[in-house]
């Protein structure tokens, strides 16, 4: 893993030397972020539902209503709030345990390494919806159940590089060094270890976040995402669906919020991948 | 080759287990149990209790491990309570319909995909690239579900294709419409499937045309052609390969989704029934088929390294 | 000229009949069941595929909800209403070639109040309580006697669990292919698939069933079902159909939506034995806070039919509340108010949905947001799946408010059983309810029946939301559909197919 000791691109003229894509990922964040915030602050509920029903786009409802006479713009808004925590969470397990994990199996080596990188592997051949479908059965069905079970698939990915960008640092003469100065193992860890691995790390959350938020969506569609009141671009799209032959607004801006945000978190993490290797970098 | 396989199967082993207990502690902590779903509105305390017994459901859950491990180690998975039919059976039907959507799919999307990936590799940058990559991202972004009802629309409202939307009552009894209820899943899985395997392949061609021994093999004066098919594409292949392989044991459960959409009655369906109606046995069966099944790919994917990768051995 | 035209019409009727035999009819189910004997699980889907169609009881209900003669020709009723006398049809066979007799009803009803339900597998026991004997004194003559009179023993033997199998035949067996007397032999369950069943070339009344073959198909998926109408591999939708499913497929001209009253009531359940809901104030406020017709308007597209009680219009001795508690969120502010709940102290409970039935929860999320708007209340809805809520909602009452549809024709008398999950325990309405079952004269039955579902809706037990629709669709050559049905079974004896 040549990359992961590779520095960081310079900071100076970042803007200009980001490509394309992580500009464009970051845009669509950003508004994802925006539409969150716009959701506190829209005076209309988004559950509280209303005598318009399947009502187009109008001054009232801008983005028109669902079959319960719901404000769509408030709902597509109240959605991006939970689409950053159905990845948050995802995110947040896979990122965490995997990194620990896999730092640990990396750093310590021996038996533990065997013995993590065996279940880990297991766990990723392991059919993360099976995962998902058991977690729904025990907790209760939901994101937070759900986004558990897809967050503990993700965590062989993660551990996976946090053990080889560990392999790729402890082999160098300064952690050595440091080391043999009597550092502790935690202090490399912090040190030398975790910065040179963020890179890769980010690229795979970006990606993780974007996966987490179509994982959602298709758990909604089996009725396993997302519970109601909250609401959620996967339960929305998937239950405006079944109407969307009476009006096609419902299903339009759940599935076009969806689109764009996959879509974004998927250039940055392209993005950011293309960005920080270096070989690209020389080319 | 000998110890390999033999520590390879010891692993195997290890996985099974591991992944039949872990699921049946699960089961035990799940609240609801098959008795009180079977009898639904009928059910009170005293009933449940009947049907239990009867069920076999009273025996302490240590017993219940252990009888259904005494069986499982004589290849007898059991009976499914939700079914009263054996475990092996169901199991059979689930994969006699998903495996079919599972490897054509697969097929079809690694058909697809590597041609199209090595061509936008190749021209990276160009507007060929932009268009393969940008259309392999909306392959990407779109839940499978709301392509499978947009094919259903499409094909059949709009078209009026004479295609089945579901799966034969008769099954493979009546092969020509079980095939023809196989088309739409397919090309819903193909679709997402092959956008994954464009970017996957695009990559790795990307990655291996920039190492040294592509460029000593250019600077030698080896033509584009060779390099491409000699060198590139063979190594470009390994990720590819490994990707393929968990694809495989990911979408025997995935499906459940477009197996839902388009009402076929498979292993991601039978999961889904089962963990509902607590049918311990066969949740128990499937994790175990499953187990089995990712060894099994796993070995593939070690075999298949070989070929291709001349530095890997397993003597 | 006249003779002309009548030999015309003869013909054309015979070309009709000759072209209604025959065929296979494809109808879709929303859900599988565990087991295809009524008598061993509860499960209105059990009934609909089997019930008059496979296996028949003595007697039957039709579609419009009367008891009729089915294995039983005739049946004499004894002054005291103590002893039913029934004479049974002559030469019946069952599916497997075994003759019918009267031996058959003995052993069934014996089997049937037999109170070890290990032993019997029968599930509900407690409905036979009453049966003192049953006799057969010669083949085709069977004699009931009763403890004590009961004004629903022709009901109780009209249900899908009375019917009637052969007394050899093992309940394993009998679980999944149950063998009857009825137009359609069951031929075999393919499990996740459906349910395939052939014409009785046997059957006693001649000519019938016109179908040759009929399966059932499991689609729990609304989509799924719109789309396997649309391309022909169902023709009958038969019940549930999502209400948008109706509005799209109405404006298709190769299609029939049929709608009616049925015998489901969607009922938002309240727990009466806990708090908050075990004071009527409470309850009292949650049905003026309810705006009936908004949900049957906005979750159902107008589908479903107001009510007040337990009970559908369709049903006998209907009393209509429907109006009782008249949509006033004033109103209910007051009540909550008398009850301590106010915008500082809002009423706080949780909703329980459980995750498998569409009408329910879409109904359910209606609901919970009209009780959100009085503003002084906060509704935490949680969703569990089926086998979660049977068994803490429904067997352990471990809920505050939920909401399921009751299916089954004349259910009111649950709410005469404080154990039920709605923990309602009335001696009045208990009393009620026994004067319903116990008295001799038709007239005053109904009016204690009458009179339960006012004292239910004056103690506000339950929020009855709607009597569901019973909505369906199927392809325009498919006729005597029986459609919006009160029979527990979907009676497709006489169904055909146009050519």
């Amino acid at each position: 893993m040549p990359e992961a000791n590779a520095p960081l691109p310079a900071r100076r003229g970042l803007w200009h030397r980001l490509p394309l894509a992580v500009k464009l990922g970051g845009a669509v964040i950003v508004l994802v972020l925006l539409g969150m915030v716009a959701g506190w602050l829209n005076p209309t509920d988004p559950d509280a539902t209303g005598p318009d029903r399947l009502a187009p786009p109008s001054a009232q409802h801008p983005l028109g209503t669902d079959l319960l006479g719901r404000d769509l713009l408030a709902r597509v808004l109240a959605g991006a709030e939970n689409a950053l925590y159905v990845g948050v969470i995802a995110v947040g397990i896979g990122l965490s345990l995997g990194v620990l994990l896999g730092m640990l199996a990396g750093y310590f080596g021996g038996w533990l390494d065997s013995l993590l990188t065996f279940l880990l592997d297991s766990l990723y051949a392991f059919p993360a919806l099976l995962l998902a479908l058991l977690f729904a059965a025990v907790f209760n069905p939901g994101a937070t159940s759900s986004m558990a079970a897809i967050g503990i698939a993700a965590v062989p990915a993660f551990a996976r590089l946090a053990r080889a960008g560990v392999l790729a640092v402890k082999a160098q003469p300064y952690v050595e060094a440091a080391r043999a100065l009597g550092v502790g193992s935690a202090r490399i860890i912090a040190r030398h270890v975790l910065p040179n691995i963020l890179g890769p790390l980010v690229v795979q959350a970006s990606l993780a976040f974007a996966a987490s938020i179509l994982a959602e969506a298709g758990l909604s569609y089996l009725g396993l995402g997302t519970q109601p009141p909250t609401a959620s671009w996967g339960r929305m799209l998937r239950e405006a669906q079944s109407y969307q032959e009476l009006s096609v607004f419902p299903v339009l801006w759940p599935g076009l919020a969806i689109a764009f945000t996959v879509l974004g978190f998927n250039l940055l993490g392209d993005g950011l991948r293309d960005w920080l290797d270096p070989r690209r970098q020389n080319r | 080759m000998w110890s390999y396989l033999a520590r390879r199967f010891a692993v195997a082993l290890a996985t099974l287990w591991l992944a039949s207990s872990l699921v049946f502690l699960a089961l035990l902590v799940i609240p609801g149990d098959p008795a009180s779903i079977i009898l639904g509105f009928g059910a009170d305390p005293e009933r449940i209790a009947a049907l239990q017994a009867r069920l076999g459901l009273d025996k302490p859950p240590l017993e219940r491990y252990l009888l259904w491990y005494a069986g499982a180690l004589q290849g007898d998975l059991g009976e499914s309570i939700r079914y009263s039919s054996p475990v092996r059976t169901e199991i059979a039907r689930g994969l006699s319909v998903t495996l079919p959507v599972v490897v054509f799919s697969l097929l079809l999307a690694t058909l697809i995909s590597v041609p199209l990936g090595v061509l936008a590799a190749r021209r990276a940058g160009s507007w060929l690239d932009v268009g393969i990559s940008t259309a392999a991202l909306l392959g990407i972004v779109l839940p499978s579900f709301w392509v499978g009802l947009m094919f259903i629309y499409l094909f059949i409202v709009r078209l009026d294709l004479p295609l089945p939307t579901s799966f034969p009552i008769d099954g493979w009894r009546d092969p020509q419409r079980a095939l023809l209820a196989l088309v739409l899943p397919i090309l819903t899985v193909t679709l997402s499937r092959s956008a994954l395997l464009v970017r996957m392949v695009r990559g790795s061609v990307l990655e291996v045309l920039s190492q040294d021994y592509v460029r000593t093999a250019r600077a030698k004066g080896l033509a584009e052609r060779k390099v491409l098919y000699k060198h590139a594409l063979k190594n470009a292949a390994l990720p590819v390969v490994t990707v393929l392989g968990l694809e495989f044991s990911q979408l025997l459960i995935a499906a459940v989704i477009v197996e839902t959409v388009f009402g076929l009655p498979g292993l991601g369906s039978l999961s889904l029934t089962a963990i509902n109606a607590r049918d311990f046995p066969l949740v128990q069966g499937i994790v175990v088929v499953l187990a089995a099944f990712i060894v099994l790919v796993n070995l593939i994917v070690d075999l298949l390294y070989a070929y291709l990768d001349p530095r890997v051995s397993y003597a | 000229m006249t003779k002309r035209w009548f030999w015309a019409l003869f013909l054309l009727l015979g070309l009709v009949f000759a072209q209604n035999r025959g065929g296979t009819l494809t109808v879709a189910l929303q859900t599988e069941p565990t087991v295809f004997d009524p008598s061993q699980a509860a499960g209105a889907d059990i009934a609909r595929m089997v019930y008059d169609n496979v296996l028949q009881g003595l007697v039957k209900r039709n579609a419009k909800g009367e008891i009729v003669p089915a294995l039983a020709e005739r049946w004499k009723v004894s002054a005291s209403s103590l002893t039913y006398t029934f004479t049974l049809r002559k030469g019946v066979k069952f599916h497997d070639g075994t003759p019918f007799d009267a031996a058959d009803v003995v052993a069934k009803f014996n089997r049937a109040k037999d109170p070890d339900t290990k032993r019997s597998g029968h599930i509900r026991p407690e409905i036979y309580r009453d049966i003192a004997s049953v006799t057969a004194p010669d083949a085709s003559t069977v004699t009931f006697t009763l403890k004590q009179p009961n004004q629903d023993f022709l009901f109780v033997l009209s249900l899908p669990e009375s019917t009637i199998g052969p007394r050899e035949r093992k309940l394993e067996d009998q679980k999944v292919k149950p063998v009857g007397t009825g137009p359609f032999r069951f031929v075999a369950w393919e499990r996740g698939v459906g349910v395939r069943l052939e014409r009785n070339e046997a059957y006693y009344i001649p000519n019938l069933p016109y179908l040759d073959r009929v399966n059932f198909r499991f689609l729990g998926d609304g989509e799924a079902q719109l789309a396997a109408l649309r391309a022909g591999d169902i023709d009958v939708i038969a019940y549930s159909m999502l209400p948008e499913n109706a509005q799209i497929l109405a404006r298709d001209a190769r299609f029939k939506v049929f709608s009616g009253s049925g015998t489901a009531e969607a009922v938002a359940s309240m727990n009466n034995s806990r708090a908050p809901f075990n004071d009527v104030r409470v309850r009292r406020a949650m049905q003026y806070a309810v705006n009936k017709d908004e949900l049957i308007q906005s979750a159902m597209l107008g589908y479903g039919t107001k009510i007040g009680s337990m009970r559908s219009p369709g049903e006998a001795c209907y009393e209509d509340l429907s109006g009782f508690y008249a949509y006033d969120p004033n109103r209910a502010r007051q009540l909550l108010a008398e009850a301590g709940f106010n915008a500082q102290n809002p009423l706080r409970f949780t909703f329980t949905l459980a995750a498998e039935f569409p009408y329910e929860r879409r109904i359910g999320e209606a609901l919970a947001a009209q009780l959100n708007r009085l503003g002084v209340v906060q509704v935490n809805i949680q969703v569990v799946d089926f086998g979660t809520w049977i068994q803490r909602a429904f067997v352990a009452a471990d809920y505050q408010m939920t909401i399921i549809g009751h299916v089954e024709a004349n259910d009111i008398g649950r709410y005469a059983n404080p154990g039920y999950y709605w923990r309602y325990n009335s001696p009045q309405v208990q009393q009620l309810y026994t004067t319903y079952l116990r008295s001799n004269d038709p007239k005053k039955s109904c009016d204690a029946l009458k009179a339960m579902q006012r004292k239910l809706a004056e103690d506000a037990v339950s929020i009855w939301t709607m009597s569901l629709p019973a909505l369906g669709a199927y392809r325009a050559n498919v006729m005597n559909w029986p459609g919006a049905s009160l029979s527990p079974g979907i009676l497709l004896a006489e169904v055909y197919l146009a050519r």
